[in-house]
């Protein structure tokens, strides 16, 4: 038994085992210092309560057998800021919002905010550089729901000189206002969120999700849990976040973003409640998160037109692992807002279950020639219950009003302008998908502008008992359907090994448009 | 209200000014929006004409131009953000290259321009506390 010790701060750390499968795996004990201190089966782990700048023996045990010992130090921390030292009760009546602020800006550079055990009501709690906010073992930041406490972010905002803009906010692709969100980072760099507690957001059907309170009410869209704004070197580790209002964990324009052994629940059909949406972000890594959602687990984007077009910051290098990702539409989602293009997204040993597709690739024309989508990975991958496990859709027609035009909803070849996305290479490796119902894959690429590649290796799909019909995918002309095979449309390359479909009906491989069909093993 | 009235046909801009406002209502409000595209290659082809025309636009059509980009972006849903900045951008550009002569232009010319400043600034197009002086009459 191996392992990796990932990441440490000056009071955790977490380990990954190698090689012990995707994200559970048998039963282990953690030793630390000689002494068993808990049982785990998954393969990402975190230790917590550990002290700074002190040196730790760490082995795992199974069976009588024993890892290696690994012997770890610390890092140093200068001093912990205790936010009961700063008036917060932690009762969960008081708003403590003032008092963890306080506690958050009074925070020299490497040290500690200390959220201990309690209830604390917050509205939004702004980051400094440098820190650490760390949530003890039963704290709970309990979020408002009532939009006249939290802060407004303006979208835009022009400069004085007229040259340019600083954006703040966003919205679904595009710098709109927005409430603060519980816990918000703007341009900061060198900061950690981690603990064993929680992010309670609160929301539900009678306050951010309600009908008309999903769209901007009040002044301003809806907050996400977590917000970081042109953000840096972030690690997010350890906490849930439950309920979150939209979004749980939006990253935009930031780069070297960790987030590792993170648990992400809201309701399984509450509206946008995406897990973690990566903006135009660079140097992603994913792992050991469970997700159970009401929309995408994973969607990556890089903004609408304005944003993609003025900014040209693709989402690049995004690594995802030993997740598992339940319910919800998209367990991996590319799109649909990624005007500025995403590529070099490499997800593996991942469990998919019960989520409507497995990898959702969303565009259509009109998102721009700078919207290009390539490089995009999926390996060693076990799906159950996934309605369909791999969709392309080039003609996504929610949910702007272009998205029902003629121009994005036409099969003939159009010609290709400053409009025309692009989608290189998708690549699917290892990948069992079981109890499927809709279709074993639906990938339809633009005649103009094809799919430059798609390969499938040693695929395995197949379908549920009982299985129900559905839209493959949310296009128009299309009608719901149970057991379709493999359907490609438009793709420049497409490469077929050992790939296998049982229980398909009609044929099991649907292909047309294909210039190069390299594969024969089906 | 038929709004592909300007799309195919040549069209002055003071229809320009009287007509587009309200079709970027019905558009938002009623049409889902639908034809916001054409809302934009409208107000392209007319940006085209005042980029072309130079000084030879009459100060009368210039006027009418920018009271109508004024009146139609802040009923462009902000949702389909391109489509309003495209029309907030080719107001800015405009008003910028007149912004130092206008003041001496016909009299109604004049007061169709202060009228789309004031709107401008009302529906955060312009920075108000650059432009506010503009709007009434020193």
């Amino acid at each position: 038994m191996e392992f990796n010790i990932i990441w440490k701060s000056s009071r955790g750390l977490c380990i990954e085992l190698t090689g012990e499968g995707s994200v559970y795996t048998e039963e282990y004990t953690v030793i630390l210092d000689g002494k068993e201190m808990f049982s785990s089966n998954r393969v990402i782990q975190s230790l917590h309560g550990l002290k700074p700048d002190t040196e730790y023996s760490l082995r795992l045990s199974r069976n009588g057998q024993c890892s290696p010992e690994k012997h770890i130090r610390t890092e140093r921390e200068f001093v912990t800021l205790d936010v009961h030292d700063f008036g917060a009760l932690g009762d969960g009546e008081n708003n403590d919002t003032l008092s963890i602020q306080a506690a958050i800006l009074s925070c020299p550079e490497n040290s500690r905010v200390y959220v201990p055990k309690g209830v604390y009501k917050v509205s939004s709690l702004f980051l400094k550089s440098g820190i650490t906010l760390e949530l003890g073992k039963d704290a709970v930041l309990s979020a408002y729901t009532e939009r006249k406490y939290f802060p407004i972010l303006p979208g835009l905002i022009q400069s004085y000189d007229e040259e340019s803009e600083y954006n703040l906010a966003s919205w679904e692709g595009n710098p709109l206002d927005s409430f603060a969100s519980i816990i918000t980072g703007i341009g900061v760099s060198d900061v950690t969120i981690c603990g064993e507690g929680i992010i309670e957001g609160n929301a539900n059907y009678k306050n951010w999700w309600e009908g008309e309170g999903r769209k901007k009410t009040g002044g301003a869209f809806r907050p996400r849990t977590i917000f970081l704004n042109r953000c840096s070197n972030v690690v997010i580790q350890g906490i849930s976040v439950r309920n979150s209002p939209s979004w749980t964990i939006h990253p935009y324009f930031s780069e070297n973003i960790r987030i590792l052994d993170v648990k992400l629940k809201n309701p399984k059909i509450s509206p946008n409640t995406d897990g973690i949406d990566p903006e135009s972000v660079k140097n992603l890594e994913i792992a050991g998160v469970d997700f159970s959602l009401g929309d995408d687990c994973i969607a990556v984007k890089s903004g609408k037109r304005y944003m993609g077009h003025k900014y040209v910051t693709p989402s690049e290098n995004i690594e995802i692992r030993h997740c598992h990702m339940k319910y919800g539409h998209g367990s991996v989602t590319v799109g649909s807002e990624i005007s500025a293009g995403v590529n070099n997204l490499y997800c593996h040993d991942c469990i998919f279950e019960d989520t409507d597709r497995g990898l959702r690739i969303k565009t259509r024309r009109g998102r721009g020639k700078e919207s290009v989508i390539d490089n995009i990975r999926f390996e060693n991958i076990s799906m159950d219950g996934v309605l369909t496990p791999f969709v392309l859709n080039s003609y996504y027609w929610c949910c702007d009003p272009d998205g029902k035009s003629e121009y994005v909803k036409c099969k003939d070849p159009l010609p290709v302008d400053d409009r025309t996305p692009a989608v290189g290479k998708v690549s699917f490796k290892n990948i069992k998908a079981s109890n499927c119902h809709v279709a074993a894959a639906f990938m339809y690429g633009l005649p103009e502008s094809k799919i430059g590649e798609l390969s499938f290796e040693n695929v395995n799909i197949d379908f549920a008992k009982e299985p129900k019909p559905d839209y493959p995918a949310m296009m128009a002309d299309i009608e719901p359907c149970t057991n379709k095979g493999i359907f490609i449309r438009n793709c420049k390359k497409l490469v077929l090994k050992d790939v296998c479909v049982n229980g398909a009906e009609g044929e099991a491989f649907d292909l047309d448009g294909i210039d190069s069909d390299s594969g024969g093993q089906k | 209200m038929n709004r592909t009235i300007f799309k195919d046909q040549e069209f002055t801009m003071r229809e320009l000014c009287e007509e587009m406002p309200k079709i970027a209502i019905f558009e938002t409000t009623e049409n889902a929006k639908e034809g916001y595209q054409d809302i934009q290659i409208i107000f392209d082809r007319a940006y085209e004409r005042v980029s072309a025309s130079g000084t030879k636009l009459s100060h009368e059509e210039l006027s009418f131009y920018l009271l109508a980009l004024a009146g139609t972006a802040p009923q462009i849903d902000e949702e389909v953000f391109d489509h309003k900045m495209n029309l907030v951008t080719q107001y800015r550009t405009v008003l910028k290259n007149n912004i130092s002569v206008f003041e001496g232009w016909d009299k109604d010319s004049v007061r169709r321009v202060r009228e789309s400043i004031k709107i401008a600034c009302e529906s955060g197009m312009l920075l108000k506390e650059k432009y506010e002086k503009y709007i009434e009459e020193q």
